[in-house]
């Protein structure tokens, strides 16, 4: 008899509880810090919560029970590399970096973040233990699993080990980016890795972070599922850019998760570019705590194959004389599937506010789709609100044009492409980060024929 | 270099080139004229190689290949070039970039070196100051926002960057003030060594004061009605084309 959605998400859970249990008993004095509660609730909440199906409105166009049939289980904690995968390097980039695989940390390819000036880095434990950060991390970590309805955050919370808690100092200037890389790695059964960021950016402090999800090998008998959240606290005039490469193999599903708390006159910019994987899903959350913000969310997706990409952004106008700036630009080719759903969130206090939003698809099959949803809910008067979605096609006059000058139709095809996303990629500010960018973009492509 | 013989071309079931004849040997410039619609710009994409066309007729041969076997990427790369009447717009693409990697591509087939980056800069903005351009227009997007003259001359300077054999101008003089029509000329008669052919569909005579042809054709209504030399352009400028018509309705 065929299974239905709920037997396999009720399945799902009972491997995950039974996952749980292990984790636990693996955890012996651990068990006794404070984070050792918070998931416990995390994992209290995801069984109330449930995982979705497409009857879920958050979860309309994306189908989970994919990644659900597989029994996960958490990485060895002595698994290591011996060196870092050429994607994974950052050319002209200097950057300080610290390296995990399938979750698990690799000190001897990771840099000490406590040797720059104004960063302090602990593990979630230790933070929670601080005297001094205990109760920024505590909080947000408690109120997060209260609120967050996002039943892969819970699941991530509760089998997150090796988190991290990372501070700059007031007014410093991180000129360093972070770079942080996730390897995933298949193996001998298939792999949940939780990494759990914070990040705490005091006043008028600077940080640029890049995430990498990358993978060496694939194996689709045995998958990773990245789950992974990253909370991003800008205190008064604070500034974080945050990039995202996500260029993992076709075999490995990544759930992402990133939420900012701004605080006044705080800049906060990701930028994401969506370059592989199986089902990927980024969900990034924006709250404006008081006036004069800015938040900027662009994303670039280039879906193959069967990829299934899914961006969710929510931004919380809750304060007047913010602006938030949001731009997704999608290529889709094959039988590739795209998702972009764009809240808007404008509380009645916020007025005056600025809220940009765009997404564009370009549709390079006949079996490729994209689902554009932008959704604004607005209970201001006097705002400034647009937003747009296009779905089109490559521009058969241009192709032409670039024909009759000798490129050939592939060259001219890319040529297209990589001005469509260079759009958005031109945002990035930081000079080494977006030929980092751009590059991968390309040889992406590369894989089109 | 060029031969057209007879042929037909149909767009959506219309016919509109009616069996053209047309010889053009090396170091040749041809001047195509005609009223509008005649389907001039018809013939210089067929040459190109724009797909929308069905060929119902005849033959084109190009430095002894049929040119009809070969797709537009493969002409330009074997020394076809025309300047389009209308250009695209393409936003996004840089026209550094864009002139970068066709001057590469084309010296690529031509089994020549690529430039190093230094190189290609300099040999670019040669070619942009012999066009008289600014050089800042390279950081813009190709065409994206030009004027129409603008338009035009970003045509010859990518005629320049190319060097093609055979070079279809399909009324790169419309919309050019006196001194960029000036340039143009200049541009095509730097060009001019005696192996490279041009043909140039033109309203006016006042460009072939510049370019002189050695041939003036006049298309009307998909046929070369009347061959001659450059005192036909003289002859057409003056009276207009309705004694040709006359002459044509006195033959039937
Ligand atoms: N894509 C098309 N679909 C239908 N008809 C077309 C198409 N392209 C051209 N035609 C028709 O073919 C005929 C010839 O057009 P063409 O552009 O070759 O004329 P032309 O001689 O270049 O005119 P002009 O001097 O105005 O540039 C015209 O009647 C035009 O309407
Ligand atoms: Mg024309």
């Amino acid at each position: 008899m065929q299974q239905t959605v709920i037997d396999i998400n009720k399945e799902a859970y009972q491997r995950f509880d039974a996952l749980f249990g292990s984790f636990e008993a693996s955890l012996n004095g651990q068990k006794s810090n404070p984070f050792h509660q918070i998931r416990q609730s995390a994992f209290e909440k995801l069984n109330t919560l449930q995982f979705p199906t497409l009857r879920h409105e958050d979860w309309k166009y994306t189908s989970v029970q994919r990644i659900l049939k597989h029994k996960y289980v958490l990485e060895d904690t002595s698994m290591t590399i011996s060196s870092l995968p050429e994607v994974a390097k950052m050319p002209d980039v200097d950057a300080i970096r610290l390296v995990f695989v399938n979750g698990v940390y690799q000190s001897h390819l990771s840099d000490n973040l406590n040797q720059v000036e104004g960063l302090s880095a602990f593990s979630v434990e230790d933070a929670m233990n601080h005297e001094v950060y205990n109760k920024v991390l505590s909080s947000r970590l408690t109120s997060e699993v209260d609120e967050n309805t996002n039943p892969f955050f819970q699941l991530n919370t509760a089998f997150s080990r090796s988190g991290m808690f990372i501070n700059v100092d007031k007014n410093v200037v991180i000129e360093k980016p972070i770079q942080i890389v996730h390897i995933s790695q298949s193996g001998d059964s298939p792999k949940l890795s939780a990494p759990l960021f914070v990040f705490n950016v005091e006043q008028s402090a600077v940080l640029n972070v890049v995430e990498s999800y990358i993978s060496t090998e694939t194996n689709s008998e045995n998958p990773v599922l990245n789950t992974s959240h990253c909370f991003y606290n800008l205190a008064k005039q604070a500034k974080c850019n945050t990039y995202k490469l996500q260029k993992l193999s076709d075999d490995h599903y990544l759930i992402h998760d990133i939420k900012a708390d701004q605080d006044r006159d705080s800049v906060f910019t990701s930028f994401t570019a969506d370059l592989g994987g199986a089902i990927i899903r980024n969900n990034i959350n924006a709250i404006h705590g008081d006036e004069n913000i800015l938040t900027n969310l662009y994303g670039v997706l280039l879906g193959l194959g069967t990829q299934h990409v899914d961006n969710q952004t929510l931004i919380d106008h809750a304060k007047p004389h913010c602006q938030s700036n949001e731009w997704y630009k999608c290529i889709l080719d094959d039988r590739a599937r795209g998702v972009f759903n764009g809240k808007v969130m404008v509380r009645q206090d916020a007025q005056k506010i600025n809220a940009f939003q765009q997404n564009n698809a370009l549709i390079l099959s006949d079996t490729a789709r994209m689902d554009a949803k932008p959704q604004l809910e607005i209970f201001a008067d006097d705002v400034r609100c647009s937003h747009g979605a296009t779905i089109g096609q490559i521009d058969e006059d241009a192709v032409f044009y670039l024909r009759s000058r000798g490129l050939s139709r592939r060259d001219a095809m890319l040529m297209l492409q990589l001005a469509f996303l260079q759009e958005v990629t031109d945002f990035i500010e930081h000079n080494g980060i977006r030929d980092f960018m751009v590059n991968n973009i390309v040889s992406s492509f590369e894989k089109i024929v | 270099m060029l031969s057209i013989k007879d042929l037909k071309v149909n767009i959506e079931d219309k016919m509109i080139l009616k069996g053209i004849n047309l010889d053009v040997k090396p170091g040749e410039v041809h001047a195509i004229m005609g009223p509008n619609g005649s389907g001039k710009s018809t013939l210089g994409n067929v040459i190109a190689g724009k797909e929308d066309y069905e060929i119902t007729g005849g033959s084109m041969e190009y430095l002894g290949e049929d040119l009809s076997e070969l797709d537009v990427d493969e002409r330009a790369q074997k020394g076809v070039f025309l300047s389009f009447q209308y250009p695209v717009e393409i936003p996004g693409v840089s026209m550094s970039n864009f002139l970068k990697q066709i001057l590469n591509t084309s010296r690529k087939v031509r089994g020549l070196e690529e430039l190093n980056p230094m190189e290609t800069l300099k040999f670019l903005r040669e070619k942009v100051n012999m066009i008289g351009m600014n050089e800042q227009m390279l950081k813009r997007s190709l065409n994206d926002g030009f004027s129409g003259g603008e338009k035009k001359r970003n045509e010859i300077l990518q005629m320049a960057v190319l060097e093609p054999k055979l070079a279809i101008l399909d009324e790169t003089d419309s919309g050019l003030d006196i001194d960029a029509l000036k340039v143009v000329a200049e541009g095509v008669n730097a060009l001019r060594d005696g192996e490279r052919s041009f043909v140039v569909i033109t309203h006016y005579q006042r460009l072939l004061n510049y370019i002189v042809p050695d041939y003036v054709h006049v298309l009307h209504e998909g046929r070369i009605v009347k061959s001659g030399d450059k005192s036909l352009a003289l002859e057409l400028e003056e009276k207009g084309y309705d004694w040709i018509k006359d002459e044509l309705a006195a033959t039937v």
